[in-house]
């Protein structure tokens, strides 16, 4: 069948306005179908509508066919759909189908949860109209306004908390609901800061750790190769990195797979047989949890004993490994050698002690230091859960470490560890939308904002706050978009909702959301989004990304929903900011702005957007044959192309570190540090169990939760290994009680050998649904988590917790 | 077991039911030696209208497993190769055979030659239909019924329960003051068939075990209650006890109260067999997934 | 004879179920039924050394649906024959003919067959025979991250990949030849292992 253009609707500039009516699809339908397909006998119908162009295969029975970006949650991947739609309804999602499929440009397969959407897109519950709070807050009573309404209470409070409290009370929060180019939390950083600024944040929930320790290390972020690399290396160590299931960028398992292929030997560390264990390792080690430094050191102990370290490169291109080479004015204090054969502390990190600490045998440890020193090149890759842990720092640190002692940096089939963001441009370009500058200075921890609400004006440098000495004041105003951070992905949910409640603390919440999230229930006003296929959109890659996938809109957006785009712009008419906001453009003009954007930076041939959007791929892509290596020039010549680190080199002894003066928590050299809530510690008596809650199939955090057909697919259930149940005299199946100091859920349980005995796991990202008790029914991970905060990053340490599981 | 499967248990229960009257009518007229008297073609029309009647009940539950059954006709179509086919082809048969039995006996042609032949027809189609049935189960990826013992199941149910149905509706005659003639040896005929399927039952329980070992399926063994177990063998031995009591003690038995006995013991072997056809259902177990 | 057959590479599955939602979506089934659907085989021991542990267990995943056997026990059952094997060798059933007796289920020792409660019939994977048509794959081959199912003629998959399929929780082939090649994970045992465990029976048998 030939490819029709289908293109009825006149243009339109004015992005408030809702899309075409669902009648035009079906007269549409029927004049394709009748062959006699005439354009210009279908513009009467829409008038005054925004257009939906759908480019793309008319088939036989009317449906057509749209390539599209899956919409841009934080997900872990980029995919391109392949959206069947009929009479103006998604019949039926596929994925990339572009030929080929070459491990230079593969395919962008969805995940499971991309082929479920249309049960998100058309679920009942999604929200409809504006609502504002009519019961307490947190209560979840809501009353339906008109836009009109809702945009002036918007504007007013914003207005009065700017004019009593200043700027700085105003907080957009974290929230990554939307990664689509524009759209989602950073249409309203635009507004804010247009409208004189919030209060500024940096880190994130994700990786907080690993994105501020690894350039203490190699002085950049950018120490990844690309993936296409992969395959040429001999030994994969996926050290709490589960690509299988969190994805890490779209084929990062299907890449491993390739590299197995080519004769890779690949090990897991994990306390669980994760989805990558299973499919991609040919060995699974469980760890105990938050004790990877220790077997990192072990493995140095076993390496450095043997010999197995790359002298050459390390006395070329790293200081701080040993006496030797320490920064001047360092030369008496610990080493990395030091701190690994015990010279100052008098205790040597043998396998031995680490298998004291991590659970692993003595035997194995050596094995692994052996075939990581010596199995040339080899890639020590790790995940982010470990750096969402107390001390996530160090594992960080250890890691980078390691690769670089064993010369694993700089080389094809390598891997210098760390955030590894992709060579040579250090990946997407994650929000490209400009926000402008925020004309707040200050900045807190992204984690710390509950600390703001409670004592912001107490909040200085000890906190985390840069940009000022001191905040000037504590959060009053809470625009959340994209987000539910406030109540369900923070830590201690239960402090969060008391903290929310108080009406004194914070004055107004606004949340901006497809659902009622356990956010949003604590909000004053609600304001209802359409989804990512409702509006026009564009996306780049997760982590890695070579493409640039398009998002046009092809469906209407329902009842009133809006895009968050068409909100902010409503909001800044209110604020007097309109032009200054939208620049004149809608929602289509700024992802013809975005792919220009592109075109200047990154990809250059990219062609515009009315062509992109004809082609119908569904994504364009720069396919990789050349991978880049990160630290070539440097190991070529370190001399010639020194690091951004102070010593120009690899460090491994941090001076920037030791000048922190707080050896016992952010040493010089990465060290294992027993966790505040540890098996080790006193908490254990009362709660044995370590917990932790990954990142699920099903969901993206708190997104996608409730989908039916996810739903079936992965119930939410706490992993529990059978020593432990049988401990507890639980059975398969069994509701349980998992509980701790700061609170108590209760779902069934799964008891599974995939799972170390003394750890039990709450998939993270459950929806908040505590009964009268105030027990979760759900099983959000976040009501046992805590809110103390790492050391160095400031980072959420979510991870970490000790919980108690008993029989109900 | 599944909920819906009860229709089953009732659907092969019934016609097997029906099939042990006949079996159990014939050897009253084996044994009997006055075969000239109305009593005993009033027995003669109690008999053939239970044994329609018990079919036709099976039949119409039957229906209620079916979630289409407007496409019924169609399963007269795989006589090929499919048991279930040919099981529901001997069901109409033997209904329709049961029919004209029943119309020869409205019509008043007991005492001729053509309603034995119909009697004998119809038993042979029922025996047929029993041994369909079991077939029906015993299917090569199901190694716990694919057994001989599926089958001597069917069969023992067929004369445990006919027999003793038999056994009660001549009682009831008696009760009714329909004088039967020969009533001790037409008592004791029924008698010994009840007890001989008894025995054949528990032969076939301890005897015929299946293999196991065949079973490479990968769902933990289906998990069958005590109870069900204990129900079927308690009442197994109660119903033939109080039988073998009434039977040395109480022979024979003229209806009304002193056959109280009867109808208690013939109950508890339903009773038993209602649990062993649960059981059988719920042992279903699949090799594979 | 032309035999269409599925290639599954067991070895490289992460149980991620796209294919299994995949084939929901394409074919529009209701909650419960699932064309196509994920066994998680796990199990063994956790063995205590002083303070370490060592995981004696075993962990894969089984992706499976219709396998349009040779000699389909399935079709053989059914009283209507509205179990029928095409050209090609798709076994496929007739909404028309199917009473709904549920008596096929009984036999398929793949667990392909499932009751539709809206449509009232028994159902199973088409192997997307439409999209085959149009020289499409099925749904969820097309589906799979991991690259790790695929289609084609059963001798050829077979010469490619090597023809065994008897890997726990599968039954021996005796049964019903299923054109089916998997490639096995290295856990994997042969069928008939009466010691392994399907690990999340709630999730293949609502
Ligand atoms: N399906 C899915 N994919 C996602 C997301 C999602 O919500 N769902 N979220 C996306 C986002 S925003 C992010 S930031 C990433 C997150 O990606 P990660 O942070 O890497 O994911 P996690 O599941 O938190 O942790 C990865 C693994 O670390 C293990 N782990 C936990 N504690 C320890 C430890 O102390 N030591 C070791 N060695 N391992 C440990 C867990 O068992 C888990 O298997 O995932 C992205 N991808
Ligand atoms: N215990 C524990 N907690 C964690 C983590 C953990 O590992 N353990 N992980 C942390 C990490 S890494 C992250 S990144 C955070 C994520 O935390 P959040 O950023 O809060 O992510 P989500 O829970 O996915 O919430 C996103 C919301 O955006 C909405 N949404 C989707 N699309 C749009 C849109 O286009 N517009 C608007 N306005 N809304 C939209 C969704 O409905 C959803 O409610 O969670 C953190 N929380
Ligand atoms: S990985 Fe992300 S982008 Fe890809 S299909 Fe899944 S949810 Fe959509
Ligand atoms: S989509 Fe592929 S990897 Fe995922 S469960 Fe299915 S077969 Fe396995
Ligand atoms: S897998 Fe089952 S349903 Fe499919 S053809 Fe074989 S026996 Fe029939
Ligand atoms: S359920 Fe339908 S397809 Fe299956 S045996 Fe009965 S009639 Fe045949
Ligand atoms: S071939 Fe089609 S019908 Fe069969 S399992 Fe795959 S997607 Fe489902
Ligand atoms: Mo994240």
């Amino acid at each position: 069948m030939k490819e029709h253009q289908i293109d009825h609707i006149p243009p339109n500039g004015n992005p408030d306005h809702q899309g075409m009516e669902r009648r035009c699809f079906i007269k549409m339908g029927a004049v394709f179908a009748g062959g006699m397909a005439s354009l210009g006998s279908l513009l009467g119908c829409t008038d005054e509508k925004q257009r939906i162009r759908l480019p793309g295969r008319l088939e036989k029975d009317g449906t057509v066919v749209v390539r599209a970006g899956c919409p841009a949650h934080n997900c872990g991947g980029r995919c391109v759909l392949k959206l069947f739609l009929k009479d103006g309804e998604i019949i039926r999602i596929e994925t990339d189908d572009r030929p080929g499929d070459d491990i230079s440009d593969p395919q962008l397969r969805a995940c499971v949860r991309g082929r479920a959407y249309r049960r998100r897109q058309y679920h009942p519950d999604r929200l409809k109209y504006p609502m504002k709070r009519v019961g307490k807050r947190g209560e979840g009573q809501f009353e339906r306004i008109s836009w009109d309404e809702a945009l002036d209470m918007m504007a007013s409070e914003l207005k009065r908390v700017k004019n009593t409290y200043g700027n700085s009370a105003i907080l957009v929060p974290y929230g990554t609901g939307s990664y689509n180019q524009t759209n989602g939390r950073q249409t309203a950083a635009r507004l804010m800061n247009l409208f004189g600024g919030s209060l500024g944040f940096y880190n994130s929930y994700s990786w907080a750790c690993i994105s501020r320790a690894t350039p203490y290390v190699y002085g950049t972020g950018v120490t990844g190769n690309q993936r296409q690399d992969w395959v040429n290396s001999k030994y994969i160590i996926l050290w709490g990195w589960n690509p299988a299931e969190m994805r890490d960028g779209t084929n990062s398992e299907y890449f491993l797979k390739k590299a197995r292929e080519r004769g890779a030997k690949i090990i897991c560390i994990d306390p669980r047989m994760s989805m990558s264990a299973t499919a991609l390792a040919d060995e699974w080690i469980p760890i105990r949890p938050g004790t990877d430094t220790a077997l990192m050191s072990a493995m140095a102990h076993v390496i450095i004993s043997e010999g197995l370290h790359d002298e050459h490169f390390i006395r070329r291109c790293c200081i701080g490994f040993d006496q030797t080479q320490m920064p001047e004015g360092m030369e008496n204090e610990e080493s990395y050698c030091d701190y690994i054969f015990g010279t100052h502390d008098g205790r040597p990190k043998t396998p031995q002690w680490a298998e004291a600490i991590t659970g692993i045998p003595e035997n194995t440890i050596i094995r692994i230091a052996r075939e990581y020193g010596s199995i040339k090149p080899a890639m020590l890759y790790q995940g982010y859960g470990m750096q969402r842990r107390a001390y996530g720092e160090q594992p960080v640190l250890g890691g980078c470490v390691l690769a670089a002692i064993t010369g694993n940096v700089g080389i094809p089939g390598g891997w210098a560890s760390g955030i590894a963001l992709q060579a040579d441009d250090g990946g997407p370009f994650w929000n490209i939308f400009p926000t402008g500058r925020n004309p707040v200075n200050a900045m807190i921890p992204v984690f710390l904002w509950t600390e703001a609400i409670l004592r912001g004006k107490e909040m200085g440098a000890e906190d985390g706050v840069i940009g000022t000495d001191k905040l000037d004041n504590n959060i009053k105003l809470i625009w959340c978009v994209a987000s539910n951070i406030l109540i369900n992905q923070h830590a201690d949910t239960n402090r969060s909702a008391k903290i929310l409640k108080d009406e004194r603390l914070v004055e107004f919440i606004a949340v901006q959301d497809q659902f009622l999230t356990p956010s949003a229930k604590f909000a004053d006003l609600v304001l209802p989004v359409c989804t990512q296929f409702e509006m026009w959109g564009l996306e780049d890659g997760w982590k890695y990304g070579d493409e640039v996938i398009l998002m046009p809109k092809v469906l209407d957006p329902p009842h009133e929903t809006k895009s968050d785009y068409q909100i902010a712009a409503g909001l800044a008419e209110r604020l007097g900011l309109k032009e200054e906001y939208t620049l004149g453009r809608n929602e289509r003009d700024w992802i013809e702005w975005a792919v220009k954007y592109f075109r200047n930076t990154r990809f250059p041939d990219i062609p515009d957007l009315e062509k992109l959007h004809e082609m119908n791929r569904g994504v364009y892509t720069r396919p990789v044959h050349e991978p880049k290596v990160a630290f070539r020039d440097f190991r070529r010549d370190p001399v010639k192309h020194p690091l951004n680190t102070p010593s120009g080199k690899v460090e491994i002894f941090s001076k920037t570190l030791f000048d922190m003066g707080k050896p016992d928590t952010i040493p010089a050299v990465p060290k294992y540090i027993q966790e505040w809530e540890s098996p080790f510690g006193e908490e254990s008596r009362r709660y044995p169990l370590q917990a932790i809650g990954h990142h699920y199939m099903p969901r993206v955090h708190s997104t996608h939760d409730g989908i039916d057909w996810l739903e079936e697919a992965f119930p939410q259930r706490v992993f529990i290994n059978p020593i432990d149940a049988q401990a507890r005299e639980i059975k398969d199946g069994n509701t349980v009680h998992v509980y701790n100091s700061r609170g108590a859920i209760m779902i069934p349980c799964r008891i599974t050998q995939k799972i170390m005995p003394g750890v039990v796991n709450i998939p993270q990202g459950a929806w908040w649904a505590p009964d009268k008790d105030g027990i979760d029914r759900r099983g959000n991970v976040n009501v046992l988590t805590s809110h103390r905060w790492t050391p160095l990053a400031f980072g959420n340490a979510q991870h970490t917790m000790m919980v108690e599981v008993k029989k109900t | 077991m599944n909920n819906n499967e009860w229709p089953l248990v009732f659907f092969t229960m019934l016609s097997q039911i029906s099939v042990g009257i006949l079996i159990g009518g014939l050897a009253l007229w084996l044994s009997v030696k006055n075969t000239e008297s109305t009593a005993l073609d009033t027995l003669k029309k109690v008999l053939i209208i239970s044994a329609f009647g018990s079919m036709g009940i099976a039949l119409l539950i039957s229906f209620l497993h079916l979630a289409s059954p407007l496409h019924s006709v169609y399963a007269l179509s795989n006589a090929g190769s499919s048991w279930l086919s040919r099981e529901i082809i001997l069901t109409s048969l033997y209904l329709f055979s049961l029919a004209i039995c029943f119309t020869s006996i409205l019509y008043n042609v007991p005492h001729s030659n053509l309603f034995g032949q119909l009697y004998l027809a119809s038993l042979i189609i029922g025996i047929v239909l029993i041994w369909a049935i079991s077939r029906v189960y015993m299917i090569p990826t199901v190694p716990l019924w694919d057994t001989p013992a599926t089958s001597v199941a069917f069969f023992s149910t067929a004369l445990v329960l006919g027999g003793g149905m038999v056994l009660v509706m001549i009682s009831l005659l008696a009760g009714k003051n329909i004088q039967l003639p020969d009533m001790e040896i037409l008592q004791s005929a029924m008698f010994y068939l009840v007890s001989a399927a008894v025995f054949i039952t528990l032969l076939n329980m301890l005897l015929i075990q299946p293999d196991i070992s065949a079973a490479t399926g990968s769902f933990p063994l289906p998990y069958i209650s005590q109870w069900w177990k204990t129900v079927r063998i308690v009442f197994l031995l109660a119903g033939f006890s109080g039988l073998t009591y009434w039977f040395t003690y109480q022979l024979p038995s003229s209806g009304g109260s002193t056959s109280w006995l009867i109808y208690l013991s013939v109950a508890c072997l339903l009773f038993s067999e209602i649990a062993g056809r649960y059981i059988f259902y719920a042992s279903y177990y699949r090799v594979g997934v | 004879m032309n035999q269409l057959a599925f290639y599954f590479d067991a070895s490289s599955c992460s149980g991620c179920k796209t294919c299994q939602v995949a084939c929901k979506d394409k074919h529009d089934l209701p909650m419960a039924v699932l064309w196509r659907r994920v066994y998680e085989v796990c199990g063994g021991d956790w063995i205590r050394k002083g303070p370490a542990w060592i995981p004696n267990i075993y962990a894969y995943h089984m992706s499976m649906a219709c396998n349009h056997c040779e000699e389909p026990i399935c079709m053989d059952a059914c009283p209507t024959k509205a179990i029928v094997k095409n050209d090609r060798g798709i076994v496929l059933i007739d909404y028309d003919r199917c009473m709904g007796c549920k008596y096929c289920e009984w036999t398929c020792p793949y667990g392909a067959l499932q009751f539709d409660p809206v449509k009232k019939v028994m159902t199973k994977c088409t192997f997307c025979a439409d999209y085959l048509e149009e020289g499409k794959p099925p749904v969820c081959v097309s589906a799979c991250p991991m690259r790790a199912l695929d289609y084609g003629d059963l001798d050829e998959l077979a010469q490619r990949h090597g023809r065994s399929n008897e890997y726990f929780p599968l039954p021996k082939e005796k049964y019903t030849k299923p054109a089916l090649v998997i490639s096995p994970h290295l856990h994997a045992r042969k069928a008939g292992n009466r010691e392994f465990k399907i690990a999340n029976k709630e999730e293949v048998k609502p």
